[in-house]
């Protein structure tokens, strides 16, 4: 059983970025962070000195003054880091994955591209004009050479990884609105009204044209609700506990729809079986969706919450447990969150403080400004031997 | 003194009698529409009240609709969100992918982009823009669909001259009206259902029912003795309006509609109640105002409009082209709006809040322009640029529309005049046909 106070997350520090971005992945050796944007651009730091620079004393952790020093220090490092803009997408660039050396990137208009991250400056490998119509709101890496997208189009789609061609699609009844891959599970995705689709590695890896009908699925229809004349709620992150052989579902169970108000919500299945084996509220009513989730290596979840109107949490929690172990209530607003074994780095989308209001609020200077994105850099435990 | 008593009339004569011997003149008691008098008007008669046959439908989104997710996208930009602009019938013009039905009907549509209206709050704007938010004279002002009632009065069907179709409950909303008087206030179907108990009980014959009816107006004349005519004409109003529409049962059956009408305009409440409220334009209702909730999106402003922009877009150009269809359109002048617009600014809860700033108001029909885009905003969608209008500016307009001149009629509130729209508006000269 780990010690949940060896994982407790440390505040490294942030980049912020405007306009906002809706996501930020790591990379696999978590030395570069790429982050969407509303604006069609993607963003990459390469965090090697700031990495380098906290390796290059080991932190005395009974000297509190030199680890405060060292963590100004290096949140100064990552607030002065200059991003690299590339990218030619349109819309919001919102779906993001790594893989080795490759990063897929997708938009809000249908387009989706591979790219080379192994230079500073990324390289397009290829790319996929309108590989879907409309919104792409997920895609990820398969461990078969593939990538998978899928969107609002109500289809999705795997690709070759290496070259880009279309393999298989399969159309469904519903928005896709999550999606994720693992060796044990294969393919799960998520849809606009709380269903859970599931393909096996075996099915996918056969499929030729077209994707044949998913071979199970789970109901997670308690995370939607229709509100007067709104489709309100969905499915918002799905992952996988290979270990426990579990399917994790998220959203929210909705109260309402317009200013959407829910209870953040992650339900468990057993994945042989699709009975629902456990539900887990992480908060109230104004802490609303569940935005993302991941299963760290000791076993246990962490999540975000976005908070309408609220705050937002971080959130750390075992599935056995009622109760998360860690809450941090004072983040605002994160929306999505990706942990990095190899570094034990996190790193979270939050929004800066005061972004809401009506009318025309101006800046000092009279200007009418977007609001940013201060992506959060958290650190879990002691760094890697790998990384020393 | 007998007359002075009664206000001028004489002792037998019920306010009731010449309403009666007015609906018996014109035949509307078996709900007949404009043409089907039964011969009881001239020909010269029958032209000049078919010439006062215009309508309104108006459409009320409540909470704000976006308009950077619906008439004045813009993709690509800081605040322009994840949806595309598609092309329309109008060439040079693009509105939001989310509304693919009315990109092919925007030749028929006058869209305004540049509103800047006063206030951002829903609870005093929504009766700020329905009013026309004029100039605060001591008095509140009516509300648009009780100023038509008011202005162009019930139609040859007799029919209540401003009814709401809404979803949850319904009843007679009489604060509409201002100083009007409740007769002019709107009387709102919920879920297009008709009031309740509307059907007269079977051990209720004719004959017991018009025995019941005499005993009525017999006590109305003796409670009318002493007092103002108008507090006995809103009491027959009511009584009235509830005979016509016992008698107009038809108009809430919806076993009527087609199944091609109902897959049409669609089976979620706005398309249902959009369905209704184009039965009702048909049967001769003046002013229909057609609700829809749930636009204030504060939160999750794209999955939420993702959502409710393809109902809307399926129940607006339905009505649109069904009215057309049915050669409507030049009589009905159809209006969708809201109280504001969204921000451009998008906050942390991936929402937009209030912005009266620079917002959208679609229109079409009876005395607008065919196939035009008024007004332009910035780049950004965060200032208006050209052809500024308010709220009040858009009264005239209607009212143009209408056959109203805005600044020759007045209202006349017990001798006070006040005019029917904001003083210093004027029309929008490119929304008028």
């Amino acid at each position: 059983m780990m010690n949940p106070d060896t994982w407790l997350p440390t505040k490294q520090g942030a980049v912020t970025v405007s306009p906002q971005a809706p996501a930020a992945v790591l990379s696999d050796d978590g030395r570069q962070l790429f982050a969407g944007s509303f604006v069609g651009a993607v963003r990459r730091w390469d965090l090697s000195p700031w990495h380098d620079a906290r390796a290059a004393e080991p932190m005395p952790l009974d000297k509190a003054k030199q680890a405060r020093a060292k963590r100004a220090a290096s949140a100064q490092l990552l607030a002065e880091a200059e991003p690299v803009e590339f990218g030619e997408h349109g819309g919001w660039v919102e779906a993001l994955a790594t893989q080795g050396r490759r990063l897929v990137s997708a938009d809000s208009w249908g387009k989706l591209c591979c790219w080379d991250i192994s230079s500073a400056k990324p390289a397009l490998v290829w790319r996929q004009e309108s590989a879907h119509d409309g919104w792409i709101r997920a895609v990820e890496f398969t461990s078969t050479g593939l990538v998978v997208s899928c969107g609002r189009d109500q289809t999705v789609k795997l690709w070759e990884a290496e070259q880009g061609r279309l393999v298989a699609d399969w159309r469904h009844t519903q928005d896709l609105m999550a999606a994720t891959w693992s060796d044990a599970a294969g393919l799960v995705l998520g849809d606009a009204r709380g269903n859970v689709l599931r393909w096996s590695v075996d099915r996918v890896r056969k499929a030729a044209e077209t994707l044949p009908s998913p071979e199970q699925t789970f109901d997670a229809t308690v995370l939607y609700k229709y509100d007067r004349i709104q489709d309100v709620g969905g499915v918002k992150a799905i992952a996988v506990d290979e270990a426990r052989k579990q399917l994790a579902v998220a959203g929210a169970e909705p109260a309402r729809g317009a200013t959407v108000q829910g209870t953040p919500t992650v339900l468990f299945f057993d994945l042989a079986s699709g009975e629902l084996q456990a539900t887990r509220k992480l908060g109230a009513s104004k802490d609303c969706y569940v935005h993302a989730l991941q299963l760290h290596p000791e076993g246990f979840w962490m999540a975000v919450t976005c908070g309408t109107p609220g705050t937002g949490q971080l959130l750390f929690f075992n599935t056995d447990d009622e109760e998360p172990f860690y809450v941090d209530s004072k983040v605002l607003n994160p929306h999505s969150l990706c942990f990095n074994q190899r570094t034990q780095l996190l790193c979270m989308t939050t929004t800066n403080r005061g972004s809401n209001g009506n009318g025309r609020r101006l800046n000092k200077e009279g200007e009418y400004e977007a609001n940013t994105t201060p992506i959060e850099l958290l650190s879990l435990g002691a760094i890697s031997e790998d990384q020393e | 003194m007998a007359q002075e008593e009664n206000h001028g009339r004489h002792p037998l004569c019920a306010v009731r009698d010449h309403q009666l011997t007015r609906r018996q003149l014109l035949g509307a008691a078996s709900g007949l529409a404009m043409g089907g008098l039964g011969g009881l008007v001239s020909p010269q008669t029958a032209q000049a009240m078919a010439a006062r046959e215009k309508q309104v439908l108006f459409i009320w989104i409540d909470g704000g609709m976006s308009q950077l997710e619906s008439w004045d996208p813009k993709p690509g930009t800081t605040f322009g969100g994840p949806f595309r602009a598609i092309p329309t019938s109008l060439p040079g013009v693009q509105i939001s992918e989310l509304m693919p039905q009315t990109a092919k009907l925007m030749d028929r549509l006058a869209v305004i982009r540049s509103m800047t209206t006063q206030d951002n709050s829903h609870s005093a704007g929504v009766g700020r823009i329905q009013r026309g938010d004029p100039k605060n004279r001591g008095v509140t002002y009516p509300y648009f669909g009780s100023a038509v009632a008011k202005l162009l009065g019930p139609m040859s069907s007799q029919l209540p001259p401003y009814v709401w179709v809404k979803p949850g409950s319904g009843g007679f909303k009489h604060q509409d009206a201002g100083f009007l008087g409740p007769q002019y206030g709107a009387l709102a179907f919920g879920d297009g259902r008709p009031p309740d108990h509307m059907q007269r009980p079977e051990s209720i014959t004719d004959a017991r029912d018009r025995r019941r009816q005499a005993l009525r107006e017999r006590v109305n004349q003796r409670y009318l003795q002493g007092r103002r005519t108008t507090a006995a004409e809103a009491t027959d109003y009511v009584f009235d309006t509830a005979d016509i529409l016992m008698r107009r049962a038809d108009l809430f059956d919806a076993s009527k509609f087609s199944t091609r009408d109902k897959q049409r305009y669609g089976s979620h409440d706005l398309g249902r109640h959009m369905l209704v409220g184009r039965k009702m334009l048909e049967a001769g209702v003046r002013f229909v105002k057609v609700n829809s909730y749930g636009w204030d999106t504060h939160g999750d402003n794209f999955n939420a409009h993702a959502s409710l922009m393809p109902k809307f877009d399926q129940a607006f150009s339905a009505v649109v082209e069904d009215l057309d269809e049915r050669g409507m359109l030049d009589h009905v002048l159809v209006i969708a709006m809201s109280e504001f617009g969204r921000t451009p600014r998008i906050n942390g809860h991936i929402g937009r809040d209030h912005w009266p700033e620079a917002w959208s108001v679609a229109m079409a029909g009876c005395g607008v322009q065919r196939g035009v885009v008024v007004g332009e905003t910035n780049a950004k969608g965060t200032w208006v640029e050209k052809e500024q209008a308010d709220i009040g500016h858009l009264f005239h307009t209607w009212f143009h529309a209408l056959g109203i001149d805005s600044q020759a009629v007045e209202y006349d509130n017990d001798g006070q005049p006040l005019p029917i729209a904001h003083d210093d508006c004027d029309v929008v000269p490119g929304l008028l046909a």
